[in-house]
């Protein structure tokens, strides 16, 4: 065999996106799961919101300790907003789901210090139902500075993102499974958008910062003391500056695509 | 006095393990597996409990003996 036909015959190596590689490094991922990532962050580059991104959790690999990386920065450090887990959080290849009890995933992010001109998004994907009105995701200053996601009553979800807890916006839902995110991008607008693609807006003029605790993801951060544990199964969670509500839509569907690839999507 | 081998995951909702002030104090700030710690809690009697996921997934060998812990029923604040 001549050195043509052997190189032919070779495995070929992949190359991936600069910042997907990183990822896929730090958490050891391979195969389906490496490709997955690498199309996420090619369509969130597309798409100009890869660049607003502070902490985007894609949660794949089924372990602690592969879940736990940021793919905006996938350093293993409390300042990379690399997740650690607290109390009773279990892991499987679909995602990491709190118990309800004292389960919950710190962040280490600080809306209050990382949006000072208080203007931020964040989101969740859920893939399971009937859980236990506990907050996807959330911080505040006793009934202010609010930044937060919470299913009530599972055909109720209602976003908070700046202000007092009153100025909120409510989905009527089948369900708590799917996309709900909502953004902040002016101090008279709140946008949400949930599974269905609706989108729904809150244009109370509100003039308080975020709050000063970091934010979890399955519980809710209230001064410093956390509570409202979930039950929910988280498989994307992200934290980022202000998103359009045409990004929002955008952002739905690129995890749609990135959670079909994964074969869980809901 | 019931323990983590008598139950089954259905009643992992329904239960959680028991803690003295100083096992909680022992607890707080451990890991119990990697990038996991342990979250001591009170519940409304002011019991100090850890849920029974953290019993059940403790790989961490100084910490075993949360396997052994009593179970009660657990009542949120």
């Amino acid at each position: 065999m001549n050195y043509y036909n052997l190189i032919s015959i070779m495995p070929k190596s992949v190359a991936y996106d600069a910042d997907a590689q990183a990822f896929i490094t730090a958490t050891g991922i391979s195969g389906t799961n490496a490709s997955a990532i690498n199309q996420l962050v090619l369509n969130l580059k597309a798409a100009n919101i890869w660049s607003k991104m502070k902490a985007l959790y894609p949660i794949i690999g089924g372990t602690a300790t592969s879940h736990k990386f940021n793919l905006k920065d996938s350093r293993d450090l409390d300042a990379a907003f690399r997740l650690v887990f607290i109390g009773g959080v279990t892991h499987s290849s679909n995602g990491f789901s709190g118990n309800g009890t004292n389960g919950f995933a710190n962040t280490f992010l600080n809306p209050n210090t990382l949006f000072p001109s208080g203007f931020a998004s964040i989101g969740v994907y859920n893939r399971v139902s009937g859980t236990n009105s506990g907050f996807f995701i959330g911080t505040q200053v006793g009934s202010i500075n609010h930044l937060g996601i919470r299913p009530q009553f599972i055909t109720n979800i209602r976003h908070w993102n700046r202000g007092s807890t009153s100025v909120q916006t409510n989905h009527t839902v089948v369900n708590e499974m799917g996309f709900s995110a909502n953004s902040r991008t002016s101090n008279t607008l709140l946008t949400s958008i949930d599974n269905t693609g609706t989108l729904k807006t809150n244009t109370t003029a509100i003039s308080i910062a975020y709050s000063g605790f970091i934010i979890p993801l399955l519980a809710n951060n209230s001064s410093g003391a956390y509570s409202g544990y979930s039950n929910a199964q988280l498989s994307f969670a992200y934290i980022s500056d202000a998103l359009t509500s045409s990004e929002l839509t955008s952002l739905k569907s690129i995890n749609e695509t990135y959670q079909t690839t994964l074969g869980r999507q809901v | 006095m019931i323990t983590l081998k008598e139950i089954t995951k259905a009643d992992w909702t329904t239960y959680v393990g028991l803690l003295t002030e100083i096992q909680k104090d022992e607890l707080t700030g451990q890991l119990y597996a990697p990038d996991s710690y342990f979250n001591p809690i009170q519940d409304l009697n002011k019991n100090w409990i850890i849920s029974v996921e953290e019993m059940e997934f403790c790989t961490n060998e100084l910490f075993l003996w949360v396997k052994d812990l009593p179970l009660i029923i657990y009542y949120p604040l």
